[in-house]
């Protein structure tokens, strides 16, 4: 399914968007460092 | 699979390797990305969180090619972006990156068709292939029925929808989106 679909990457502020998101990633002392909530997301969404 | 520590695998869709900005203000200098490493791979959804002033808006501008790192690079699709000089750097965007910002920036005296195919004319298409796949992503966005309106006859909604139909319209490799949600329609977003 992946193959088809388009590559989005997105700033927002509202949890429920980044909730639908792959992985979330949190910019921190310009940084990127993982969110560990969406992690588990993450690992589901690449099986 | 989405990495932030360097070690991805060479073919990530879109790869970023010690990626510094640095603005100078009065003497002072703003680190506002320090060696940032990104991998994301195709079809991949990434959001990118953080307060205000985080440098978010900065990474989405480089990522574009809107504005150039101070050190680092930037891959996508095998194209290095970062050495590109300007003009193209114009045509690059234009092929690849579909661009979603917070305030949908529709050209008010344009019609909603003529506004999503404005990136079109950036490309050699001809005025028949223009128009069909202007329709089909007006159609994906469902405003089929409102191509021939104006910006100020459209919701805020509809306005936000018509921005992304012009972000997709020329089928680009990624798109960037900053903040697009605040004004969809909860039907849309649901």
């Amino acid at each position: 399914m992946k193959e088809y679909s388009k590559t989005v990457l997105m700033v927002t502020h509202d949890p429920l968007v980044a909730k639908r998101a792959d992985l979330t990633l949190h910019l921190e002392k310009g940084v990127l460092v993982e969110s560990r909530d969406s992690q588990e997301v993450s690992a589901g969404g690449a099986a | 699979m989405v990495q932030v520590d360097g070690t991805g695998k060479t073919n990530s869709q879109i790869q970023v390797r010690g990626l510094d900005k640095t603005y100078r203000r009065g003497g002072e200098e703003i680190h506002v990305l320090q060696g940032l490493n990104l991998d994301v791979d195709k079809g991949d959804f990434v959001a990118f969180m953080g307060p205000s002033g985080s440098g978010k808006t900065t990474l989405l501008n480089l990522l574009g090619g809107l504005d150039i790192p101070t050190r680092g690079s930037i891959t996508v699709a095998g194209d290095e972006i970062t050495h590109m000089s300007g003009s193209k750097l114009t045509s690059w965007r234009a092929r690849n990156v579909g661009f979603i910002f917070q305030m949908y920036n529709l050209i008010p005296v344009l019609t909603a068709f003529q506004n999503v195919e404005l990136p079109l004319l950036l490309t050699n298409l001809s005025k028949a292939e223009r128009r069909k796949h202007v329709e089909t992503a007006l159609g994906i966005v469902g405003l089929t029925e409102r191509m021939s309106h104006y910006p100020r006859q459209l919701s805020g909604g509809q306005e936000q929808r018509v921005a992304i139909a012009r972000a997709i319209v020329a089928d680009p490799t990624f798109l960037l989106c900053d903040e697009p949600t605040g004004d969809l329609d909860r039907f849309t977003v649901s």
